[in-house]
């Protein structure tokens, strides 16, 4: 026996608290059957069809296209044919009575950082996308609307010089207000007064003799309360493995050998195996944040870089996907422009997971501090040769080198870590597979 | 072709406008007011008046460096100009433009220009712009004695011809070009005849009368209009004052201009014809003139308390965008 | 990114232009040719130097004008087409040939805004073949711009690769303002990656071709290649070069410029116009005024010598600024202090 029933905003997925009505298929009168589409319905994730639960007629639409509603709300009436109108008014009073209460704010555990900013579910999208930080956006209304996020995307149009400031201070070209030519953001803009006095470049070479306090630069500052932070309050744990190199060294030199290839660094064989690992270990390539473990379906691997006075940590994009040939020349691209001042503000931006090498400096094993929100860091030793065991009972030498990986245990479990281990460590033990 | 009365009421509106914005203009000059040079139009009603009479604002024109009188024809805001005039900011081109460069794009008119022979290879852009429009309308310019012997306006009825734009090139011949009279200065015993071997229709007109210029106008756009390519108007005419204000016009014999007015002028011959023709009463006209007064008379006094310029202001509009 | 000629670049963007916007329309000499011929073949050009092929057979004749030899009408046309609602890209096909119809530039496009008030707008483009190196003689080689980039009301254009010659076409074609766009015959056959899609780069943003923090170098048109080859002879010596590229003179990129004379102290300014009055006069005079106290040596200008371009091959070469000239210059500027 058909009745009035409501169409509300449906939940689709655990995460979605709203929804935008992107689109009525059916007009108010019209008869609907079960199974027909009702509307389009957009959330921070898919565009789906909303279909109709029962016969009926559409008695009234309350729903606006291209509104965004919570779930649950009221978006239409379906009745019975011959149902008047005042008993459709009587629904809906008590409908969006209960809606209202339902709506009441519910009691949050109390969080340590402010809540993320109210933004509607394209703007979501899009910020995931574009890579755009919703945190650090300023509504015009409200919410953040898609528009803010898509500007907040296009990055400041800055003086290249002004870029590599920036990126050496470790300073976001967002909020900074340009002086230059139709607003352009210049170097002076960059840490305003600091042209008052011409910028003389510290020669080196007279060392000091005395002792001396040297000022904090923008990155030492930038490194000093990034890193704090980290070690303060992310529950770091740390898991070393052991992993025969001999088989992926022969492999270096072979591919090395024709004197027109191209050369592969020991470090190159190990982004590709780690992006690879991290693909195999999905739940490994996250962010931790207030709302959730924010799990990448792409790998945006970090590789920490030396230079002088500081370090950085730029990005190769979609690491997993590339050849290693390919990522070896990003990641050889990246370090040279780091050390030139290079790079741009969206080479160090949006990392998913990083890798540290200290081997060069004949570091054997080490800890590295994990760079959030990022869930995890790669901390590389040096190669070393160990006598084995071998299978025949005698003693051999092989080729070692110990990988540490420190883990957030609010995201990462022991055991998630060590299978991540073994995986990477499966990869470098058996290197072709790292070439296909 | 017979006009109607308000048509007619209107022809005459336009040319009073235009010569009493002139003879006021020549009266204030002296007083030292005005920057910069004034090339007065009286006189030459007939032509601006005979032309834009028959256009719209979708048609358009350009002038030259004696262009008060096409302006206010193609409907140009009087009190507007004279702001211009006197270089004040609320002027119609916010006093940067002046005497010399008075222009009202959103009616058409494309600018009084400073240089001789400079409008006419524009004109033809505007036309080639009126071609692919296909709206039937048309662009026009204003070519002199002096710059009829400019080669920019040969380059523009060349190209005109050869793309087969609505241009109507009017020439309207006061007799001189500057200080030089236009027998010398055109080598050319038949100036029409050189025209027409552009392969330019020409449609010749009496200058001093508003409908043999209008009839002449008539036939051209009735071409022109309709896809025959550009025509020519030509009409002889004259000054009643110097190339500038200031020239004492040696050039010319005395009693030239004195007695063109008193027995050839464009304004008395447009009255002679509709009042006894029984077509407009006196008392119409003499309204007319009394009330265009008034507006020049209130135009100048406004122009005089016109606001001077911002400093800012010099660096506005080089570029739409910089 | 598939590769392409500047040649191709710029054509390519024409057509996309005209595609995308019906105002847009093409007017000059031989734009298509062939008009009147004996043969019956239209499209006979498609512009001497080939950058206007195929719009014709797509665009037709109302769109890709066949002009007399007349470059005041051309131009002058291409204002009133302009002023009257269309976006007319003109082609004068030497840059030398502004003789003839200077005063449709320089007093007319460059002016009507200023003297007829913000309603007025041009929003055309003169196409320009410019430079030296192809024995063309003096009055088919000029590198005009210093004149252009003089004049209030114009925008200059010069563009030094196949990439931004095409972003930079399109981006003229959609200025409001009258766009002066000079293009290199010897930089026509030279290519680079180009993408298929349309796109603008915006004026007044220079590129910085190459970093370092020794010497500036900054160079026009062709000359940016040049100063790219100075800066990796120098390299090679331990001298670290930051080439700009400012890809239009007016406006100019002063900010990228001075920015990096601060950090380098050092400038040598290649200009392929003569010395008096150019762009290497006018980027020393600025940082002069402006960078003053960040110069450790004098600034140096690479130009072309106070003469016309000469037509013999080896005069030409002389003529013409080398990279071994700048590497002099930079050279010179390091040994001062």
């Amino acid at each position: 026996m058909p009745q009035i029933f409501a169409v509300t905003m449906p939940k689709w997925g655990l995460e979605m608290t709203e929804g935008q009505l992107a689109a009525w298929h059916v007009a108010e009168g019209a008869a609907v059957a079960k199974g027909v589409e009702l509307a389009d319905i957009e959330t921070a994730k898919i565009v789906n069809t909303l279909e109709c639960e029962d016969d009926g007629v559409v008695a009234r639409l309350l729903g606006k296209a291209g509104e965004i509603y919570p779930v649950g709300a009221l978006l239409a009436v379906i009745a019975p044919a011959g149902v008047n109108a005042a008993e459709v008014d009587t629904f809906i009073a008590q409908k969006t009575g209960a809606a209202l209460q339902e709506a009441a704010p519910v009691p949050q555990v109390a969080a340590q950082e402010p809540a993320a900013p109210k933004a509607t579910p394209l703007a979501k999208r899009a910020a995931v996308e574009l890579g755009v930080d919703l945190a650090g956006l300023t509504p015009e209304g409200a919410r953040i609307r898609l528009a803010d996020v898509q500007a907040a995307a296009q990055p400041p149009r800055a003086t290249p010089r002004a870029l590599q400031r920036a990126a050496a201070l470790g300073i976001s070209l967002a909020g900074i207000t340009g002086t230059g030519r139709q607003g352009r953001i210049t170097w002076e803009d960059i840490e305003p007064g600091a042209n008052a006095a011409a910028p003389v470049s510290p020669k080196v070479g007279a060392a000091a003799q005395r002792d001396e306090l040297l000022p904090l630069s923008g990155m030492r500052r930038a490194i000093a309360s990034t890193l704090q932070a980290a070690k303060q309050t992310i529950p770091h744990f740390y898991l070393t493995m052991d992993v025969e190199m001999d088989r992926l060294l022969a492999l270096r030199a072979e591919v090395n050998a024709p004197a027109s290839a191209a050369k592969f660094s020991v470090n190159d064989f190990l982004l590709c195996a780690t992006a690879k690992s991290l693909t195999a270990c999905p739940d490994m390539n996250v962010h931790f944040t207030p709302e959730g473990i924010r799990r990448f379906a792409r790998v945006d691997l970090g590789v920490a870089v030396s230079i002088e006075g500081g370090l950085l940590v730029p990005v190769i994009r979609d690491a997993a996907q590339l050849s290693l040939s390919a990522l070896a020349a990003g990641a050889r691209d990246l370090a040279a422009k780091a050390r030139g001042r290079g790079l741009q503000a969206e080479n160090l931006q949006g990392g998913t997971f990083t890798v540290s090498n200290l081997g060069m400096f004949g570091v054997r094993q080490f800890e590295a501090i994990i760079n959030p929100p990022q869930g995890g860091i790669l901390a590389v030793g040096a190669t070393r040769r160990e006598a084995r065991e071998t299978k025949d009972g005698g003693v051999g030498f092989v080729t070692v080198l110990s990988v540490t990986l420190s883990c957030d245990h609010r995201a990462i479990d022991g055991a998630l870590g060590a299978r991540f281990l073994a995986d990477f460590k499966a990869r470098v033990e058996a290197p072709l597979s790292l070439l296909v | 072709m017979q006009l109607s009365r308000e048509q007619l009421l209107q022809a005459f509106r336009s040319m009073v406008k235009i010569r009493e914005f002139e003879e006021r203009l020549h009266i204030e000059n002296p007083k030292g007011e005005i920057p910069g040079f004034l090339h007065l139009y009286a006189g030459q009603e007939a032509v601006a008046a005979g032309l834009c009479e028959q256009l719209t604002e979708r048609d358009y024109i350009i002038s030259t460096h004696r262009g008060h009188g096409h302006c206010i024809a193609k409907g140009c805001d009087i009190p507007a100009m004279m702001l211009e005039i006197y270089g004040r900011a609320e002027g119609l081109c916010n006093g940067k433009g002046g005497s010399m460069h008075i222009a009202d794009v959103t009616k058409g008119m494309l600018g009084a220009n400073g240089i001789v022979g400079g409008g006419q290879p524009i004109a033809v852009g505007a036309a080639i712009a009126c071609k692919m429009r296909g709206d039937g309308s048309v662009a026009a310019s204003f070519t002199g004695d002096g710059a009829a012997n400019q080669g920019t306006v040969f380059e523009a009825m060349n190209l005109a011809v050869v793309l087969q734009v609505p241009k109507v090139f009017v020439f309207e011949m006061n007799g001189y070009s500057e200080h030089t009279g236009g027998s010398y200065s055109t080598g050319a015993k038949d100036p029409v005849q050189r025209i027409r071997s552009f392969g330019i229709p020409v449609f010749e007109a009496d200058g001093f009368d508003f409908f043999s210029v209008h009839d002449a106008v008539r036939q051209a756009l009735e071409i022109s209009r309709n896809g025959g390519g550009p025509t020519a108007v030509y009409a002889q005419t004259t000054r009643y004052y110097g190339h500038f204000e200031g020239d004492p016009m040696l050039y010319r014999a005395p009693g030239e201009v004195e007695r063109l007015r008193a027995g050839n002028d464009c304004l008395q011959n447009f009255r002679r014809r509709v009042t006894q023709a029984g077509l407009l009463a006196v008392d119409d006209l003499d309204g007319i003139e009394i009330e265009i007064r008034a507006l020049v008379d209130h135009s100048v006094t406004a122009a005089k308390a016109g606001r001077g310029h911002a400093p800012a202001e010099l660096l506005t509009n080089v570029y739409a965008s910089y | 990114m598939p590769v392409k000629t500047m040649r191709e670049a710029i054509n390519e963007a024409l057509h996309q232009e005209m595609a995308r916007d019906p105002r847009v329309i093409v007017l000059g000499e031989d734009v298509s040719g062939g008009a009147g011929g004996t043969s019956g073949q239209r499209e006979a050009a498609g512009g001497v130097f080939g950058l206007t092929k195929g719009l014709l057979p797509r665009f037709g004749e109302a769109r890709v004008i066949d002009t007399p030899i007349s470059e005041s009408a051309i131009i002058g046309a291409a204002n009133g087409a302009a002023l009257a609602g269309l976006r007319p890209v003109a082609e004068i096909m030497f840059a030398d040939f502004v003789g003839v119809c200077f005063d449709q530039i320089l007093n007319q496009a460059a002016k009507f805004r200023y003297m007829f008030g913000p309603n007025a707008k041009a929003p055309l483009v003169i196409r320009m073949t410019m430079g030296a190196g192809m024995g063309a003689a003096a009055q088919h080689s000029q590198t005009l711009y210093p004149l252009f980039t003089a004049i209030p009301g114009i925008k200059v254009v010069t563009p030094s690769n196949a990439y931004d010659a095409k972003g930079l076409m399109i981006a003229a074609i959609r200025d409001d303002d009258p766009v002066i766009f000079l293009e290199h015959k010897m930089l026509y056959g030279e290519s680079c990656e180009v993408p298929d899609e349309p796109y603008a780069l915006p004026f007044g943003e220079a590129a910085l071709v190459r970093a370092g923090d020794d010497v500036t170098i900054v160079a026009f048109a062709r000359m940016v290649n040049f100063a790219r080859a100075a800066a990796e002879t120098l390299a090679a010596e331990g001298i670290h070069c930051d080439v700009i590229d400012p890809r239009t003179t007016s406006p100019l990129d002063e900010d990228m410029i001075l920015e990096s004379v601060r950090a380098t102290g050092r400038l040598v300014v290649v200009d392929e116009s003569p010395p008096r009055c150019s762009l290497a006069a006018d980027v020393a005079a600025m940082v002069a005024e402006r960078a003053f106290g960040y110069l450790k040596a004098p600034v140096r200008q690479v130009t072309a010598p106070h003469t016309p371009v000469p037509f013999a091959a080896d005069l030409e070469n002389l003529y013409i600024p080398s990279p071994e000239k700048i590497v002099q210059a930079a050279r010179a500027t390091m040994a001062s202090r």
